[in-house]
């Protein structure tokens, strides 16, 4: 009878444990956020369209539209990304430009490159940081915590990995995220953001899957502000395209040179 | 009741089960709450696949067209520490301003910008040159890719150097170049000034680039088409009144530093400066802009530049001694900004170093100087001798402010932008300019609310605070009110 019970205490284990993991199973979390990094980012220089529209209890409240260019740095594996603001009209043709933790903002009126810090949002209740390219596996350290099901923003059932992940830097916009990554697909689930403080900033659910530039990416990114839940973030993607981006995009005299050809 | 040892056993298993199973059902598909905050409005089907959209061809044009309206009253103190030699206090003026700014691509590797402010300025009591219809061709100029990075230019360009937010030493092509002064703010009034003509090439490479420029001086004949500050006129005399030469490299050498350094002629005096940033964790940016140029100091230099102008007689002895010897001197713009994670807020915080500015002793000098003028007035055998002297003093400080640098030697500037402050789409900034050495200040509240995404509203306030014998409690005007609105056509 003890061995009954030491098979069961066994068997209930390893059927509903969802403590860390590690390097077991399928892929160590570092593979799994990897993987979902290559869902949502092209693996070659591209550009994408993207529609922010701000929701305060379901009723629109701003609108930005946004031209986003990323290249991948051979080196670090880091995205670096130009930002054209093309919506509203007193931002057109504003630029944001990120180069690591780098950012310089330059306004085509006042001819002037502003350095900002990588919390200066420019974006309304969007940060810098939703906006840009991130490969989270290299800002980032990883645990899977688990294996779960939970319910897409669209209403589906989703087997997921639970992955927490810890800022491997301080210049990062979040400091924890809990990150659900579909197992079979390594889909991007849905998000939890987290600063230093353990305060809940964000909760993000990915969406609206669609085939872009060779795999199956997100098209929708919902935002819920983590201290105000009234005020709902919905960011689109389309206009995928690979783009032919020169390296000199991405220093800080050519901004006032760019025009987005 | 008596438990058996099997019945104890099938208990514990009952019971890990059930233990076991409660973190599966905690994160279970029916727990998570926080699928009920999407609004419903936001919970709509998927959205029909979209096919694969080619780039779209960049536009042959880029425009952007917006009228600039403010209304402000304006307000006087009664008396003077050292008065002003001609009064003509308007209790309110009006400012309309259309703006466009176009670039066109003539052919693949050639296009025109053109940038453009049609003024029109009114108000009691205004100065002849003040009132009226004031055009600023701000820029026209002809860009030349030559071939993958390198560029000519040539034409009126507007260059803006530097990093700093409230003074920028190495900001060289901006003296005179203001025509209004219709804020205080330095970044308002970068975008409200005039081009340069020049010739300039770049290079710009993975590894950084190098910029050089080459402005000459224009004749100097009075009210020519090219001279001519009536209204139609490209006011060249403003910003090619002499030769000047610049040549600048940014190097990628130093990780997260940004170095920039610059080498400018001012028509035989030379300057070096050099421009540096770094970003400290996720919401500081540590920034400092130097310079080093040979100059006279400021009331030499002001007082020269009066004497050119024809505004003082030639032949009148300086009000206040000052150092004409053409010498090395520093300036210095080295501050932090700082953004506050909870809220969309960012303050600069930088201090001020013009050693060719007044030191406490010139400032004495100068209120000595005016109050001995103030003296001669009231005689009419010597009142033309004290408004000579006074002429002089106030020349001193519209030449400061016509170049845009800081009239004392040390000063503090503070920039706040709160973005969304307290409600969407309300935005607040505040502006201290501290005089260190004697306490007084400037300080500007400015609310924008947009209204539309074409259309933004704004209230400011200037205060110019401080003792009657100080750097802003000396100045006629100690406030201001300004209402205006922006529209964006384009």
């Amino acid at each position: 009878m003890n061995r009954l019970i030491l098979f069961t205490l066994i068997a209930s284990l390893s059927f509903a444990w969802t403590g860390p993991l590690h390097a077991q199973g399928p892929g160590t979390a570092e593979e799994i956020i990897a993987a979902s990094d290559a869902v949502r980012n092209p693996d070659k220089p591209f550009s994408l369209k993207t529609v922010l529209v701000e929701y305060r209890s379901g009723k629109e409240q701003d609108r930005m539209v946004l031209i986003v260019y990323s290249k991948e740095e051979k080196d670090s594996g880091r995205y670096r990304t130009l930002v054209r603001f093309i919506e509203p009209s007193r931002d057109e043709n504003k630029l944001m430009m990120k180069t690591g933790n780098i950012l310089w903002f330059y306004d085509p009126a006042s001819k002037a490159s502003v350095r900002i810090s990588p919390q200066q949002r420019l974006l309304g209740q969007a940060s810098n940081g939703d906006v840009v390219t991130v490969n989270f596996h290299k800002d980032y350290k990883g645990t899977i915590e688990g294996i779960e099901t939970i319910t897409d923003a669209e209403k589906n059932s989703r087997n997921c990995y639970k992955v927490n992940m810890i800022a491997a830097s301080d210049s990062v916009t979040y400091h924890r995220i809990e990150y659900w990554v579909e197992k079979e697909t390594y889909q991007p689930v849905k998000g939890k953001f987290y600063s230093e403080s353990e305060r809940l900033l964000k909760t993000a659910y990915y969406r609206n899957y669609q085939e872009q530039l060779g795999k199956r990416r997100p098209t929708d990114t919902i935002i819920i502000d983590g201290v105000d839940s009234k005020l709902v973030t919905k960011m689109s993607f389309s206009d995928y395209n690979y783009r032919d981006i020169p390296e000199e995009w991405f220093q800080k005299e050519y901004l006032p040179r760019f025009k987005g050809n | 009741m008596v438990m058996t040892s099997s019945g104890r056993s099938r208990y514990f298993i009952l019971l890990a089960l059930v233990l076991m199973s409660i973190p599966c059902a905690a994160s279970g598909a029916g727990a998570d709450t926080d699928l009920e905050l999407i609004p419903e409005e936001l919970q709509s089907g998927p959205a029909p696949e979209a096919g694969a959209q080619p780039p779209a061809a960049p536009s042959p044009y880029r425009i952007k067209v917006f009228l600039d309206e403010a209304l402000q009253g304006n307000f006087y103190r009664s008396s003077l520490a050292v008065p002003l030699p001609v009064s003509n206090f308007s209790g309110f003026t009006n400012r309309t301003s259309l703006d466009v700014r176009a670039e066109v691509t003539l052919f693949p590797t050639l296009s025109l910008t053109v940038a453009d402010r049609l003024n029109y300025f009114a108000g009691p009591n205004m100065l002849e040159s003040q009132e009226g219809i004031l055009n600023d061709l701000k820029e026209t100029y002809l860009t030349w890719n030559m071939a993958g990075s390198y560029f000519i230019d040539l034409g009126r360009i507007n260059v803006k150097n530097g990093v700093a937010i409230g003074f920028n030493p190495t900001d060289y092509f901006k003296k005179d170049a203001v025509t209004a002064i219709i804020s205080q703010d330095a970044t308002v009034l970068r975008e409200n000034r005039l081009g340069t003509l020049m010739m300039r090439t770049q290079g710009i490479w993975q590894m950084g680039s190098l910029t050089l420029v080459v402005a000459p001086e224009v004749p100097h004949e009075h009210d020519r088409w090219w001279t001519d500050e009536s209204g139609g006129g490209l006011q060249l005399n403003r910003t090619n009144d002499r030769f000047r030469m610049l040549a600048k490299a940014d190097v990628n050498a130093i990780q997260d530093m940004n170095p920039e350094v610059l080498y400018f002629d001012d028509d035989g005096r030379s300057n070096v400066g050099l421009n540096l940033t770094r970003g400290l964790g996720d919401n500081v940016v540590v920034y400092a802009e130097w310079n080093v140029g040979q100059s006279p100091d400021m009331v030499s230099e002001a007082l020269q530049n009066a004497r050119n102008e024809g505004t003082i007689p030639s032949g009148l002895p300086p009000a206040i001694p000052g150092s004409s010897e053409i010498r090395f001197r520093n300036q210095l713009a080295a501050g932090f900004s700082y953004t506050e994670k909870n809220i969309n807020r960012t303050t600069y915080f930088e201090y001020q170093y013009n050693e060719a500015g007044l030191s406490q002793n010139e400032w004495n000098n100068w209120f000595a100087a005016g109050e001995a003028a103030r003296g001669l007035l009231g005689n009419p055998a010597t009142s033309a001798v004290g408004k000579g002297i006074l002429g002089q003093l106030w020349a001193i400080r519209e030449f400061a402010q016509e170049a845009q640098e800081p009239l004392s030697q040390h000063a503090i500037f503070i920039r706040s932008f709160w973005q969304d402050a307290l409600v969407k789409k309300l935005d607040l900034t505040g502006i201290f300019q501290i005089n260190i050495l004697d306490g007084s200040l400037y300080l500007q509240p400015l609310a924008e609310y947009h209204l539309s995404n074409a259309l933004t509203v704004s209230l400011a306030f200037d205060f110019y605070l401080g003792a009657k014998g100080s750097d802003f409690g000396s100045l006629p005007q100690w406030g201001d009110i300004r209402a205006g609105f922006r529209y964006y056509f384009y």
